[in-house]
């Protein structure tokens, strides 16, 4: 099990507990189980190299979200040179509240499963 | 503060026996103002100064409930019962056509004793001796008459305790001056200021305007009052006086005298003999001028070669109360936090002033990249703002601009954007939601001066799904282009080169695509004012820089079933606009277009106001929404010569139009039909979704071409004939043209909804303008619900 390094962007006191490769071969894997909330510039997954390919997952069973709060960019092109894909899976939830933006270079941002992308307050 | 004013709510006015609301008379006696000139009767107290308050019905039915205010402030001449009841009309129609929030509506009474108004300044002059009353408008409204209604009429308040969000100001003429004056000045007070035909802009913009001139290469400062008081020199006993009954102009130039520049040193015309200032002969005061005076005892002043001289110290005064310069002195992000809205008419003979004041009061906060909006309509300075024209009445557009603002107060702004290059994915049972009035936006990177591309790219696949809005959760808009207007592209030129590409990719078996209830997907047309209440009101404009927008439909559904009309619940809204090219690919083996509902084709527009929006869901045919008429540029150029700032004549050149609907009850793709050509334009791809469907359900549709210059109505009624036992249906195209001739005029021909709905029409079709912008209106009897 490798540790990931999180940015505290991260705020509002939440926990988030990150196990990766949890068999998915070509992925490093999160599993929320605990909302992730980026307030903020940058990305909220600081990932230090690329171990297991060009997927970065994101999981939950309980509909646990990372939410893109007000005035706060997810930049995904910290992340496209490494992973080019981010996936949402299982239960996971993307929340991009009003006033929050995503900006990319290109990458993939993917939701299987259950997953949810919502754009508003969840 | 702490103010011990003793009020009295004295009399109910205008009251109807539909309206919701209700109009007092209240007062108080002020510390700042003399009493009002005009009194009511019963006169419940000889020193108040009146005020009129509309109350809406929840502030009787719902003692707990706040309210936003809004300061309505009368023009030259006027008091505070000016516009209580077309106020009181208007406000009770759009609350029960839920177009506004519910508010409270204060007027105030500028008048004054010797110079009719006030302009709502502070000015030191004494207008009666005899009395201790000074006319200190701006501490009345400001520490006296706001704290005072705040507490009397429940003001609502942030968590934070600050009315500022919930507070605005309006007004025509001087009362839009008044707003704009208290609004810059006083900017944390107020969330917004709307000047319609505002008197702001006598001095510093108008006469930068002026054309050139031997001696004045950048504008002649006597412009505007040598161009308009010097023909009413004229009137004067014997001519060549400057009296106050010499015209209107004239009138308001004293108002503004006496308020800007009063001569306090003393009362009396014993004061008032050198050539920098002058007496009004029939008032015990005097007034300095911004021009030199040939004759100060007698008021002539001085004319060379037909203009008026520069009395450069007292015209240094008077621009210190010129909001054109206070916008020097404001953070424009304080002013970008603001609803700011400018109207004029294009009468050039008797709203010239004002004319350019607000184009170039417009241009000026374009230029520092603050939000506002700017509508010239076809009128004068006073049309639209009393009865018999409640259809048409002005303030309607700015208490619908405030609703929205006093929505949005205390919420995050409402847009979500998407920048850059990306592709977002839906795949297994995935789902996309854009709900609950949310918004998301594709656009660039908005960087001064820098270019920048965005290329987004949404697959649903499988099951997944995208919703924009959906049965349960209303409200909720997907737009793509970016959301500044041509003033920002001329102002960042290197914007122009900005550029979208969007691409939308639907290929799974049970895919979707969903636009629900108040949902709306735009493509180069986009929301502004998306802050109100419900959806279906939110205005829109043309976005620009969308390069090109890709629809490739291979398997899935694309559900649009909301057909009802834009006030109803279930209205929603498909648009298309400007947009290098669309590129539709559709698979009628496996791919489903089902439903059907508002769908519009709008080709170039300018900023759209909300007004403009159709949100009743019938076409209001008149009003000043209506009113919006290109004005040639030559006559503007003519006059002016090419106009300064960042908007060009090409700004006054644009025809404004918005919504349209479309509804049909299935919607299915016909193999027989024509393929849609690779890449579609956008007026292909709007017949595609839109006629040639309709059409192929076996219904007729409406004709929408052959329109030219005007709004014309085509509506479908059946008829069944039985004829020897034998039974036909037969349709029967009827047409009705609205405002025919005059487009302001629209009492004279309504549009006939009522009757077209009666008559069992199935469709109703409409064109109008210049042919190029096309709505296209089609209910259905039986609609999916």
């Amino acid at each position: 099990m490798q540790r990931l390094f999180m940015r505290w962007s991260v705020v509002l006191s939440v926990a988030l507990f990150c196990v990766g490769n949890a068999g998915h071969l070509h992925a490093k894997v999160i599993t929320l189980v605990n909302d992730v909330v980026h307030n903020g510039v940058g990305s909220p997954f600081e990932i230090p190299e690329k171990v297991h390919g060009d997927k970065l997952v994101i999981t939950s069973t309980s509909h646990k979200a990372v939410i893109i709060r007000k005035g706060s960019t997810w930049d995904l092109s910290d992340l496209s040179s490494t992973y080019k894909t981010i996936e949402f899976a299982g239960n996971a939830r993307l929340v991009c509240e009003p006033g929050s933006r995503l900006h990319g270079t290109g990458g993939v941002l993917r939701f299987v499963d259950e997953a949810r992308f919502i754009v508003g307050k969840e | 503060m702490s103010l011990r004013i003793k009020g009295i709510i004295l009399l109910v006015s205008t009251a109807s026996l539909c309206s919701a609301g209700r109009t007092v008379t209240d007062g108080f006696q002020s510390k700042f103002v003399r009493p009002s000139v005009d009194r009511p009767t019963p006169d419940p107290n000889p020193c108040f100064r009146f005020f009129d308050v509309y109350l809406p019905d929840e502030f009787d039915t719902n003692p707990e409930m706040t309210f936003p205010i809004v300061y309505h402030l009368t023009g030259l001449g006027g008091t505070n019962t000016q516009y209580s009841m077309c106020d009181q009309m208007a406000m009770d129609e759009m609350l029960a056509n839920k177009e506004v929030v519910p508010m409270i509506i204060v007027a105030p009474d500028p008048s004054t004793l010797n110079y009719s108004s006030s302009f709502w300044t502070d000015s030191n002059l004494v207008q009666d001796p005899t009395e201790s009353f000074n006319n200190m408008f701006e501490k009345y409204i400001i520490d006296e008459l706001i704290p005072f209604v705040d507490a009397k009429y429940r003001q609502k308040i942030t968590a934070d305790g600050d009315a500022g969000p919930f507070r605005a100001l309006m007004g025509q003429s001087m009362g839009g001056y008044g707003s704009l004056f208290f609004g810059l000045r006083h900017p944390e007070m107020f969330c917004g200021y709307a000047g319609d035909s505002a008197t702001a802009f006598w001095l510093l913009n108008t006469n930068l305007a002026s054309p050139p001139e031997p001696g004045f290469p950048d504008g002649n400062p006597m412009f505007s009052f040598s161009k308009l008081l010097i023909p009413e020199l004229s009137n004067s006993s014997p001519p060549g006086r400057l009296e106050f009954g010499n015209g209107d102009i004239t009138a308001g130039f004293f108002s503004q005298a006496g308020a800007f520049s009063p001569i306090v040193q003393g009362i009396g015309p014993s004061n008032c003999t050198d050539e920098t200032n002058a007496c009004l002969a029939s008032a015990p005061f005097c007034l300095a001028y911004p021009f030199l005076m040939a004759d100060p005892v007698n008021n002539v002043p001085q004319i060379v070669n037909g203009r008026f001289v520069v009395n450069q110290p007292i015209l240094d005064v008077w621009q210190r109360f010129d909001p054109f310069v206070f916008l020097d002195t404001i953070d424009p992000a304080t002013l970008n936090s603001k609803a700011i809205y400018l109207d004029a008419g294009d009468d050039l003979v008797n709203e010239i002033v004002d004319n350019v004041g607000a184009h170039y009061f417009s241009a000026k906060l374009s230029s520092m990249d603050v939000n506002n909006e700017f509508l010239l309509f076809c009128g004068g300075h006073t049309s639209c703002t009393a009865p018999p024209m409640l259809y048409c009445y002005r303030f309607t557009t700015n208490l619908k601009l405030f609703s929205g603002k006093f929505s949005d107060a205390g919420m995050p702004p409402a847009k979500t954007v998407i920048t850059g290059d990306m592709t977002i994915e839906l795949a297994d049972s995935s789902v996309m939601s854009i709900t609950d009035k949310a918004l998301l936006a594709i656009e660039t990177v908005d960087v001064f001066g820098v270019s920048s591309t965005s290329n987004v790219t949404f697959n649903i696949t499988d099951s997944a799904r995208l919703e924009i809005g959906t049965d349960d959760i209303l409200g909720g808009g997907l737009q793509v282009g970016n959301a500044f207007g041509k003033a920002n592209l001329i102002f960042d030129s290197a914007r122009v080169d900005d550029s979208i590409t969007f691409t939308l990719n639907i290929n799974g078996p049970s895919a979707v695509l969903q636009i629900g209830k108040q949902g709306y997907l735009g493509f180069g047309i986009g929301v502004i004012g998306n802050n109100t209440d419900v959806a279906n009101y939110w205005g829109l404009t043309s976005l620009t820089n969308v390069d090109s927008v890709v629809l490739s439909f291979n398997e899935g559904r694309f559900e649009h079933n909301q057909i009802a009309s834009a006030l109803a619940d279930r209205g929603s809204l498909l648009a298309l606009g400007v947009s290098n090219a669309y590129e539709m690919m559709l698979n009628p083996e496996s791919f489903v277009i089902s439903g059907g509902a508002n769908l519009a084709m709008i080709t170039e527009a300018n900023r759209i106001h909300p007004l403009v929006q159709d949100t009743a869901g019938v076409v209001d045919p008149g009003g000043i929404r209506n009113c919006i008429v290109p004005v040639p540029a030559h006559e503007f150029d003519d006059f002016y010569g090419p106009p300064k700032g960042f908007y060009n004549s090409e700004t006054f050149s644009q025809n404004l139009l918005t919504v349209g609907i479309l509804s049909s009850s299935l919607m299915l793709f016909d193999t027989d039909k024509e393929p849609l050509p690779n890449p579609a334009t956008q007026d292909q791809l709007f017949t595609f979704l839109a006629v040639q469907n309709y059409f192929d359900q076996g219904r007729k549709r409406a004709p929408i071409n052959e329109l030219d210059g005007q709004l014309v109505v085509g509506y479908i009624t059946p008829e069944t004939v039985t004829t020897a036992g034998v039974t036909t249906t037969t349709m029967h195209i009827n047409r009705f043209v609205v405002n025919q001739d005059d487009p302001c005029n629209a009492l004279t021909n309504p549009f006939p909804t009522d009757r077209i709905l009666e008559e069992g029409a199935v469709g109703i079709a409409l064109a109008t303008i210049d042919g190029e912008l096309q709505v296209v209106r089609l209910f259905d009897l039986n609609p999916v619900v």
